[in-house]
């Protein structure tokens, strides 16, 4: 481990995005954690933190309005865990990602054991008994298990890669399987959905071949219509319904998407301005339990407008690339499949959620990854950032 | 492997790039094509502009008594989009039990999707304020409250056909309500409010505003005391004689006002949804009648204006029966030689003829028209009709004959009231008046109605001449002796008509009976017109205007003295009052 880090050290990277400073070009004056502090992508954490400061702010906005007190604590919970999740980042970073191969397997049966408990002490929110408080602290069991089910695949996915594909397959529906079901009987569909572009993606960088994902694709394809037939919910179908066709019921399952719509549309190219008066948000047209959260985009858009909404979007591509490029950089498969789960979680977040409030996608209840107010998923994104992180500080040198 | 997974994570990187494009495109299109569309319906949601009701004017009497204003009550309305689906049964439930609805009928109008539907109009405030608090108690969220005013008519029936009613939309559909509407109404105005998602307005943005004009207060020129005696004795009428329908007005013939006017049948203006239509008509301008005798007032005074006959001119009236154009012309009783002036006494139908056939029909038919018949006389009374006077051409051969007594006319009660103003006002026919003046909520003045005189139709010394000769009816020779008032000098005239039957023809034994005259004769103070359309008395021969029609008016004559003070002439006060002669069966002449 040790030599591997001191290799690492030595080479400095060439394609680096960010120049880093090694104190003159003596290596033997910076003592090895300085070394590493240095060298942490200051370009990732810049845009995170940008971002999350700007979660806070959109979080006020949206609520600032409110008499609820609990409403007018929002934002400044958010600034809370962002504090948290910054120390976090900033210590997994500074941890060699290997380590994590020791902690994938415990991290993710405490995900299985909590999804458990929460079926059982759990709370619900919005209908589906999703969020487990320990501690005084309340964190949503689905979000950890998905880091740590990342963790576990690019393990294996990164250790058998002489197995046969279809073993591997098979092995990795497992881990996937069984938080996945947990978390359907919640119920939560959209944490659930989130599995399936993450672990696509660790299987296509992970080396399956090409022609076992497409039969996975049109497997999935052709059970979609009876799935939602015979497995959704009616409500989930409304959500399906009111997404074909918004027209369909104003007043009803369709109103979300249809003020969500009407608020990003009527913000326009500039917006109406910061804490502009007279807007959808502030007049409360938008749904009070959700436009903090999960429609947080809309608030945005309404306020920011377009070229906030390009701002934001452009952020999260910066966010995204920069990931993906440590990806690249990363020393081994194992670093280089955590990165590539962890950005495709990001990414899927995010997909789903302003997807959703654009109608580009039906209603699902996934928050926006460092902007939505949701707790402890700040802490988990940062988290898992951390990861990201470290596997940069822990590359290799040589790109070739 | 490690080219290959390089090369993966590329194409992942490619794929995330392509979907975020997708987010742009669809950004570009709902942000900036579709802006103009979104930002409508933005504004549309919560900005609407809420009407600042005019309060409506209130109507008085000549003193200022109250005849009409407004009591404050709300209209219960429902926006369903602010009604969330769910609490739609819970609404019904309550509301229907509120505003004591038909459940089924307010379970459709809340689940229709409607942003304004009257669910019930003229709440009282206290009733509204408890709902309100219902409301905010079960969270029940669409349901708004607007304010309005509901009219209020203090004296009931009382004057209801000159006083009219408005619709709900507070419009007058009748009487002055309807003719002064445009006074009345005042000017609504406005001011735009916003709304956020619980429909509570947001004061802070409260946009442009215009304050609302009240309406203007409109003054008749009637008296509610004379209205009173006038009312209380067409009640005491239709309780003896139970005519069909009965008319009284009464005038003040030098300026047009209308003092008093009273129709039956007759509805309660507070409760006008249960009128029926034949309760809700005024007869006194709508109802053509065929007008009798009184006519012959017409006749005469052309006749004696045209300087044909003098006053003492004598004119055969051939004992009674009288052969023109092949039908034979009968009067009541045999008369032979008569005085113009008894002609009107004694109300000869044969002498009324002949003073017509002296004039011609060209002539004949432009007194009547210069009296006034045939024409709207312009009072401030919505319906009012031009009654049928058919120009010479359209006569008959008797037709000559039969117009001097009034028959084959057809005129309203108001122009008779009219005519007989003229004769008391010195031959200048007046406008009849019900409104006096109009004022500002604030009693400025913003229009007043002087007397307006149309035209002088007869010489004054022809008026006097008809006065002097119409005083004789109301003694013991005349035909409506009992029309007479202790104290007062009257002038007046009987009339008797047989009813005309719709479907052509007259109506074996019924009859209109009626009395016009005025008081004092010399100087008249107010003319008053009694008309009683098919009075039921106990025996046939006793239904005539001088018997029926004419101890009405004594009766109000007497009693509207009483109120306008008029000084009695002593050596007029007979010891007797004047009993209901027609039950005494005392001289029908």
């Amino acid at each position: 481990m040790a030599g591997s880090l001191t290799s690492t050290a030595a080479g400095l990277p060439l394609a680096s995005p960010i120049y880093i400073p090694h104190a003159g070009g003596s290596k033997d004056k910076v003592t090895p954690f300085l070394r590493k502090i240095l060298g942490l992508n200051w370009l990732l954490m810049a845009v995170m933190l940008a971002l999350a400061a700007f979660g806070v702010i959109a979080i006020y906005s949206a609520t600032y309005m409110r008499e609820d007190p609990l409403a007018a604590e929002f934002w400044r919970k958010q600034a809370n865990w962002v504090v948290v999740g910054f120390f976090a980042f900033i210590i997994v970073s500074l941890i060699d990602y290997r380590w994590v191969r020791w902690g994938a397997l415990p991290m993710y049966l405490a995900g299985l054991g909590f999804l458990i408990l929460t079926r059982f002490i759990g709370h619900k929110v919005y209908g589906a008994r999703s969020w487990l408080s320990i501690a005084g602290v309340n964190f949503q069991p689905a979000q950890l298990a998905v880091i740590a089910g990342i963790m576990v695949i690019s393990l294996f996915l990164s250790q058998f890669r002489q197995m046969h594909p279809m073993l591997r397959l098979t092995l990795c529906g497992a881990v996937v399987g069984a938080p996945c079901l947990l978390i359907l009987m919640q119920p939560d569909l959209g944490e659930c959905i989130i599995w399936g572009p993450v672990l696509m993606a660790l299987l296509f960088v992970g080396g399956i071949p090409v022609r076992y994902l497409i039969c996975i694709i049109l497997i999935v394809i052709a059970f979609i219509p009876i799935a939602i037939n015979l497995g959704l919910k009616p409500y989930q179908q409304e959500r399906i319904t009111a997404f074909i066709n918004p027209d369909i019921d104003r007043q009803g399952s369709a109103w979300a998407i249809n003020q969500s719509l009407i608020a990003i549309g009527s913000g326009g190219w500039s917006g109406k301005g910061f804490k502009a008066p007279n807007t959808q948000i502030e007049l409360g047209f938008l749904p009070a339990t959700a436009v903090h959260n999960d429609y947080i985009f809309s608030a945005v858009g309404e306020q920011w407008g377009f070229v906030g909404g390009m701002f934001l979007l452009g952020a999260f591509a910066l966010l995204l690339l920069t990931c993906l490029f440590v990806a690249f950089c990363a020393g081994d498969q194992f670093g280089l499949l955590l990165v590539v789960g962890i950005t495709t979680l990001i990414f899927t977040h995010i997909f789903q959620n302003i997807g959703m409030t654009i109608s580009l996608l039906p209603i699902t209840g996934v928050p926006l990854p460092l902007i939505s107010y949701s707790g402890s998923f700040v802490l988990m994104i940062m988290f898992g950032l951390g990861i990201v992180n470290s596997v940069w500080v822990n590359r290799r040198g040589d790109l070739r | 492997m490690r080219w290959n997974g390089r090369t993966r994570c590329a194409l992942v990187c490619i794929c995330f790039v392509l979907l975020f494009s997708a987010f742009s495109f669809r950004l570009v299109y709902l942000q900036l094509v579709k802006h103009d569309e979104y930002a409508g319906l933005a504004a549309e949601k919560h900005v609407y502009k809420q009407p600042i009701y005019a309060e409506r004017g209130v109507i008085t009497d000549a003193n200022g008594e109250i005849l009409a204003h407004n009591i404050p009550v709300e209209i219960v309305v429902a926006d369903t989009s602010h009604l969330t689906k769910e609490k739609v049964a819970e609404a019904v439930a309550l509301l229907s039990q509120e505003l004591k609805l038909d459940p089924d009928e307010l379970s459709e109008k809340l689940g229709s999707d409607r942003h304004y539907i009257v669910l019930k109009r003229d709440m009282p405030t206290s009733a509204a304020d408890a709902l309100r608090t219902k409301l905010r108690e079960q969270d029940l969220h669409g349901i708004y409250f607007e304010h309005d005013a509901a009219r209020l008519y203090p004296n009931g029936s009382m004057l209801c056909h000159v006083i009219g009613f408005t619709d709900f939309d507070h419009k007058g559909i009748q009487g002055v309500e309807a003719s002064m509407d445009e006074y009345l109404r005042g000017q609504d105005g406005y001011r735009y409010i916003e709304h956020d998602r619980a429909g509570q307005e947001i004061v802070l943005y409260r946009g442009q505003e215009r304050a609302a004009r009240d309406g203007y207060q409109v003054h008749l020129g009637i008296d509610l005391n004379l209205q009173n005696i006038v009312e209380n004795e067409i009640d005491a009428a239709v309780r003896e004689y139970s005519p069909q329908k009965a008319t009284i007005i009464l005038m003040r013939p030098q300026t047009g006002e209308i003092l008093a006017m009273a129709n039956r049948p007759a509805f309660d203006l507070n409760q006008r949804n249960t009128a029926k239509p034949e309760q809700m008509k005024n007869r006194a301008v709508i109802d053509m009648m065929e007008p009798g005798s009184t006519f012959k007032i017409v006749t005469a005074a052309a006749a004696l204006n045209e300087k044909k006959v003098r006053p003492d001119t004598t004119i055969f009236c051939e004992n009674g029966v009288w052969n023109y154009g092949g039908r034979t012309l009968h009067d009541h009783r045999p008369y032979g030689e008569l005085s113009v002036q008894n002609i009107l006494v004694k109300s000869s139908n044969i002498g009324a003829a002949k003073l017509a056939l002296s004039l011609g029909d060209q002539k004949f038919y432009e007194y009547i028209r210069r009296f006034g018949f045939g024409e709207r006389t312009g009072v401030e009374l919505p319906g009012e009709i031009n009654g049928t006077i058919r120009p010479p051409q359209n006569w008959s051969k008797i037709s000559i004959t039969r117009i001097p007594m009034g028959h084959e006319v057809a005129v309203t009660p108001l122009q008779m009231t009219v005519a007989m103003a003229t004769i008391a006002n010195g031959g200048k026919l007046v406008t009849p008046r019900v409104v006096k003046s109009i004022t500002t909520a604030e009693g400025k003045t913003v229009s007043e109605f002087s007397p307006s005189v149309v035209r002088q139709v007869i010489l004054p010394e022809t008026a006097k001449q008809i006065g002097n000769a119409l005083r004789g009816v109301v003694s013991d020779r005349g035909t409506a002796a009992a029309a007479a008032v202790p104290g007062f000098v009257i002038a007046g005239k009987t009339g008797t008509a047989q009813k005309v039957d719709p479907h052509g023809g007259y109506e074996r034994g019924k009859y209109v009976v009626s009395f016009i005259g005025f008081l004092p004769a010399d100087h008249p103070e107010f003319v008053g017109l009694v008309v009683l359309d098919d009075a039921k008395t106990s025996k046939p021969e006793l239904n005539y205007g001088g018997l029926v029609a004419g101890p009405i008016f004594s009766r109000i004559a007497e009693k509207a003295a009483r109120y306008l003070d008029l000084a009695p002439q002593p050596d007029l006060i007979k010891p007797t009052a004047p009993g209901r002669v027609a039950s005494t069966g005392a001289s029908r002449h």
